[in-house]
């Protein structure tokens, strides 16, 4: 039931956690990785190519950061912040570019599938 | 998650460590991760829940283990470092082949240690981190200070091995590393600057 999972792109530029978030996000039954990206403009790269239905996105990545990407993206894609800073830091600002969903690195994978699919479907 | 922001945290740090909260969570996320991953009821995936356990635990304690004020990266790094080596690479035989399968354990260990020694503007030796961190034994000193002074390689996934140079080091420091904590261990001691190959050992074997 493959057609029927959320489509997703993980945007992160560490190759591990990375790795690890897809192999984490592909075991919920809602949701499948179509995409990795390793900075912000290959993730809007990606984006462009596999149309989405929502984007789990990092905010400290090279080439174009995190905030960048929702510049150009948040109008037209469901966006997950997901990123080490705390919410003071960054989380109003993320939200007020169009951010659906702003989580902590070092929840459980649960909440962020879940932030995932609630972004995506949101969106619809 | 909290409905009226969609900002979800991760935890509660102390006020002392929420200026490092960035550098704590990109430490722990793959462990985070990998655990979930691992979550099959196997050994390795509760070992790993520990880890992370401790390391936040011990992370959130900091701030009233140091009299120097508040902790910088590095401290909170290490002392996260020291948590989770704390555990002695707790992995099995069969466990670590399972998890380096599914996550390449060894390597997600290196790349913790890697992203710590980034975090350090200065050099630290074991001396230093014994007065830093004051109930860590002599042995997690010295893993601390390996983090400063690589190479660091995992030459064998069942024996995870620290070479290590601290400048610096005291006749004591040497000679408490040579005759009570690093039987087997390959320690030398020579004007002010301490060399060791650090064996960890790991579950299930004997070294």
């Amino acid at each position: 039931m493959s057609g029927d999972r959320l489509r997703v792109v993980v945007a992160d530029d560490a190759e591990v956690l990375r790795s690890l978030l897809r192999r984490a996000i592909d075991r919920d039954d809602r949701l499948v990785v179509v995409a990795e990206a390793s900075n912000g403009r290959e993730a809007v790269t990606l984006a462009e190519t596999h149309r989405p239905d929502v984007i789990l996105l990092d905010l400290s990545m090279p080439v174009l950061d995190g905030m960048e990407v929702l510049r150009v993206l948040a109008s037209s894609y469901a966006i997950v912040v997901l990123t080490g800073y705390g919410e003071k830091d960054l989380g109003t600002q993320c939200r007020e570019l169009g951010a659906k969903g702003f989580v902590e690195k070092g929840v459980p994978m649960s909440v962020v599938c879940d932030a995932l699919v609630d972004a995506a479907r949101t969106a619809r | 998650m909290t409905a009226a922001s969609g900002w979800v945290p991760a935890w509660d740090p102390s006020p002392l460590l929420r200026p490092v909260r960035h550098q704590v969570n990109n430490l722990l996320a793959p462990l985070v991760v990998a655990a979930e991953i691992l979550d099959d009821g196997s050994e390795t995936a509760a070992l790993l829940q520990r880890a992370v356990s401790r390391a936040r635990s011990v992370s959130a304690r900091l701030g009233d283990l140091l009299h120097m004020g508040p902790p910088s990266p590095v401290e909170v790094g290490l002392l996260d470092l020291i948590t989770v080596l704390g555990l002695k690479a707790p992995f099995g035989a069969g466990a670590l082949g399972r998890a380096t399968v599914l996550c390449d354990a060894p390597r997600l260990l290196v790349n913790v240690l890697e992203e710590l020694r980034a975090l350090a503007p200065v050099s630290l030796t074991a001396d230093v981190a014994s007065r830093t961190f004051p109930s860590a034994s002599p042995q997690d000193c010295l893993v601390v200070a390996a983090v400063f002074d690589p190479p660091f390689e995992v030459p064998d996934p069942a024996l995870v091995a620290v070479p290590l140079t601290v400048p610096g080091a005291d006749v004591r420091t040497a000679l408490v590393c040579r005759e009570t904590h690093l039987q087997g261990g390959a320690v030398r001691y020579d004007e002010g600057v301490l060399e060791v190959c650090l064996p960890l050992v790991v579950q299930g074997t004997s070294r």
